[in-house]
């Protein structure tokens, strides 16, 4: 059984690490180079220090280590955009899926856990929300690959996306607000 | 799939796709349901009956293009009746179709043997559950106490009853078979346990054995491919941990590891692969695995469908749909590289035909402009563009092709007057351009150019018949005309675009002999190439329409199927004679129309952009005549692919006022013309004199 005060450390990683990864802004210096200003390696990293304390309370949360770990490491191929055309599709492909599953993963303990700390907030269910947009808004971004040429639906999603990872974040921000042990 | 090449285009497929699930299935082993690690298999499904590259589309992990260039190096040395090295041979369905020619050559016979072995693979199968069928219909129907258990089982866990429930002496476990009247098999004198009833009625419930009949089916259609067994077998243990995991969401505590016992005394059974039946023991191995997957038995959280659906469908999505051909090029900047092999170059061209006019004539183009600097990709564009009757024609003359031969254009391509040839194609003409060469001059009839004066220039032209076939574009070239420019190539003299069309109206009235022309100049893609390498065009500068883009490099070369046109200089070559034996003054007025559904009709303004109204006096001595030139618009940028906007006249309205008297409308007559004046014979037409 967690506590508000356990948990608040857990949320407050989880909520900078989710801002790393699903926000980014960069500087290129043409195909060599890309200056992350919001490192997504630096998010996934702080993820497995979550997935790590956690662990003790949520074995599952756990098993999500190895997968933050991969990738934040896959991750570093952002500095450097010449390697897209060198990676293989079918490891992007995997990557995507394996990305998709832990965001699937990491907001159900992490909703589980929201639960046992504050039983009457609501906040697991938002959790639990903010999981089902992730993981459509994902989903949606993946197949814009391969809708390549269908430009307005591309921006639309891109749009919409934005918003989506806007109102995850902010369920993130205000369960490590809520488990603040001045508020308690 | 009609030879080898295309069954191992759609095997391969699948084959590259069952790998890369099972590589998925393990790293998600304990993460994802076994309704996921069951279901996932349906990605697999997909793949096996979607024919490859099915729509012009192509999915992750595409060996296409492997299996082409394999296809055409074998092919090339062979006499096959089933497949050709000219085209490819792409799977229309997931099935093979009976030969109906005697093999031929090595590959036909292994198409014959691959046939043959699904045949009786399916035939072994058809026997196999015929004889289980007979064994089955001898068996004693359970009554009693036995049946009201099973009965009582059924209802309590609402599951379907099967239509009989026989025991028989010879088998060792409990098995399903019967699609349309399901049998319960027991074992002679077997004391009914109840999880095991549970086991054999889920899978009843989920028609696991019509399933499995799905399965026994594709096995056969790939019996030759060992992937897939592996594929097909670990699908039928997945529905086994499956309907474990059933079995064990319905049951509590003590009894899953009564279940797990249970499983346990049938390691030591045989497995059993019948077609047509479902049963518990699927060997010491897989049983083994089974009963470490009731160990980590847990219910999986609420939304586990949601993201299993999910990843189902973006795995059907990458490796089944894939994505548009056409776009994908686009993506990788438009080109289409050449490997350095004949095969790979005949291959890639099969694969890669063109998909606009555009980029037809961007393909053609660059196919003759490096013929003798990259030959490999000037085989691929022939064989992008070339009707594939035509191909082995071209690799003969290609592989003939003498790389001491310096006779290469330096420049182009460029294109004029692109019209309709009234049945769905177009007639265009291609130019490419070089200077003379300077050991040429210095002789009375090409004396060296004065100062200020351009340097003389020749130029090749190709007369193209463009015609679709099915939704892509082939080039045929109708004559071959070469010759000096009459101006300054690539300048804004008046004088260089001075001569016929590909068609020419031409017309009489009073003594005056009129030709017009349309004389459009097109440019595709990145425009025209090598221009660095005439004198004139360095020396001319920048400004002005023709040096447009002056900084681009000649680097991209390779050709662009999917290419839009990205400039276009209105134009209409125009002549007059006099045949009178009298001089005369004419003032020709010349309405370009165009086909609408209304008939013949001007273009809206802004629609069109090839020709607009002539308005040209001219004054001839006689027996004089005059040529010229009429243009003044254009514009450049990604101009995209609408015909209409490209395309010259079907027809023109042509008045003429002779020395100031009554205007009369001249009828004029479509001749196929060269540009040294001459004709050639369109297909299906007569030669004009």
């Amino acid at each position: 059984m967690i506590s508000p005060h356990q948990l608040h450390p857990i949320a407050h990683r989880a909520f900078w690490g989710y801002f790393l990864i699903l926000f980014n802004f960069q500087f290129t210096f043409g195909d060599l180079f890309a200056l992350q200003f919001l490192p997504n390696s630096l998010g996934w990293w702080m993820l497995a220090g979550v997935a790590e304390a956690g662990a003790v309370f949520r074995p599952s949360l756990g098993l999500l280590r190895s997968f933050c770990l991969g990738l934040a490491v896959w991750n570093l191929t952002q500095f450097f955009p010449w390697m897209d055309a060198w990676l293989p599709r079918a490891v992007s492909l995997l990557v995507t899926l394996v990305i998709l599953y832990t965001h699937f993963q990491f907001f159900t303990d992490l909703a589980a856990l929201a639960d046992e700390a504050l039983p009457d907030s609501g906040r697991g269910h938002a959790l639990r929300v903010a999981r089902t947009v992730i993981v459509v808004v994902s989903i949606l971004f993946s197949w814009t690959d391969l809708m390549l040429a269908w430009v307005p639906m591309t921006m639309a999603i891109a749009a919409a996306g934005l918003c989506a990872y806007i109102a995850v974040v902010w369920q993130l921000w205000k369960l490590y607000r809520e488990t603040e042990p001045s508020l308690l | 799939m009609g030879n080898i090449w295309a069954f191992l285009q759609q095997t391969g497929a699948a084959a590259v796709t069952a790998l890369f699930l099972l590589v998925l299935q393990r790293i998600f082993l304990r993460h994802l349901s076994p309704r996921w690690q069951y279901g996932v298999w349906s990605v697999l499904l997909l793949r096996l009956v979607v024919p490859v590259r099915m729509g012009y589309r192509s999915a992750y992990l595409d060996i296409a293009a492997w299996i082409e260039e394999l296809r055409v190096w074998a092919e090339l040395r062979l006499s096959s009746r089933y497949a050709s090295p000219w085209q490819e041979t792409l799977p229309k369905v997931p099935w093979p179709e009976l030969p109906v020619q005697a093999p031929a050559s090595v590959t036909d016979w292994l198409f014959v043997l691959y046939t043959a072995g699904v045949l009786l693979c399916f035939l072994w199968y058809v026997l196999q559950a015929l004889r289980l069928h007979l064994r089955v219909r001898e068996g004693v129907p359970v009554a009693g106490e036995r049946l009201s258990l099973i009965q009582d089982t059924a209802q309590r866990y609402t599951l379907p009853m099967p239509s009989r429930v026989v025991e028989c002496r010879w088998t060792a476990t409990p098995f399903l078979m019967g699609v349309f009247h399901p049998t319960l098999v027991l074992p002679m004198g077997w004391n009914v346990e109840g999880k095991v009833l549970l086991h054999e009625l889920l899978h009843l419930k989920h028609q696991d054995v019509l399933a499995g009949w799905v399965t026994t089916l594709l096995r056969c259609l790939h019996w030759c491919n060992p992937i897939l067994w592996l594929a097909f077998d670990k699908i039928g243990n997945d529905r086994e941990c499956l309907c474990d995991q059933q079995v064990l969401e319905r049951l509590e505590g003590e009894q899953r590891r009564d279940y797990g016992r249970v499983l346990l005394s049938m390691a030591d059974n045989r497995s059993v692969r019948i077609p047509g039946a479902t049963t518990m023991a699927n060997g010491a191995r897989s049983v083994a695995a089974r009963i470490q997957a009731i160990i980590w038995f847990k219910r999986y959280p609420q939304g586990m469908a949601l993201v299993s659906v999910c990843i189902t469908l973006s795995l059907a999505y990458a490796l089944v749909v894939g994505a548009p051909i056409q776009a994908l090029v686009q993506d990788a900047g438009g080109t289409v590289s050449a490997p350095s092999s004949i095969a790979g170059a005949l291959s890639t061209g099969q694969l890669n035909r063109p998909t606009t006019v555009a980029g037809a004539l961007d393909t053609y183009g660059k196919g003759v402009l490096l013929k003798y600097d990259d030959p490999y990709t000037a085989l691929l564009c022939a064989a992008m563009t070339a009707p594939k009757e035509t191909l082995p024609a071209l690799t003969e003359e290609w592989e003939k092709t003498d790389e001491l031969n310096r006779s290469r254009w330096t420049t182009g391509p460029q294109f004029r007057g692109l019209v309709s040839d009234g049945s769905g194609g177009y007639l265009c003409q291609a130019l490419w351009y070089r200077d003379m060469p300077e050991a040429m001059l210095g002789t009375e009839e090409h004396p060296f150019p004065e100062d200020g004066e351009p340097w003389p220039a020749e130029y090749l032209c190709h007369t193209l018949w463009i015609q679709p076939e099915g939704q892509f574009w082939t080039v045929t070239c109708l004559d071959e005309a070469q010759g000096e420019l009459p101006g300054a190539p690539l300048s804004r003299e008046p004088s260089f675009n001075v001569f016929p069309g590909p068609v020419t109206w031409v017309g009489e009235a009073d003594g005056v002999k009129l030709s017009l022309s349309p004389a459009q100049l097109l440019e595709t893609g990145d425009g025209i190439l090598g221009k660095e390498y005439m004198i004139d065009w360095s020396s001319a500068g920048s400004g002005g329409f023709w040096s447009f883009g002056n900084g681009q490099q000649a680097s991209e070369k390779q050709p662009m199927p999917g290419a839009d046109f990205s400039s276009i200089y209105t134009g209409t070559y125009w002549a007059a004679e006099e045949t009178g034996g009298r001089p005369v003054s004419v003032t020709l007025t010349s309405t370009p129309l165009w086909d609408t559904p209304e008939g013949l009709a001007p273009a809206q303004p802004g629609r069109r952009m090839a020709a607009g109204v002539l308005d040209q006096v001219v004054t001839l001595a006689a027996g004089g005549s005059q040529q010229g030139a009429d243009g003044g618009g254009g514009a450049m940028g990604n101009l995209g692919n609408e015909p209409d906007y490209f395309l010259g006249p079907d027809a023109l309205q042509v008045t003429a006022i002779l020395d100031g008297r009554t205007e009369r409308t001249v009828p004029m007559t479509l001749t196929y013309t060269t540009p040294d004046g001459g004709t050639y014979p369109f297909p299906g037409e007569e030669a004009a004199p």
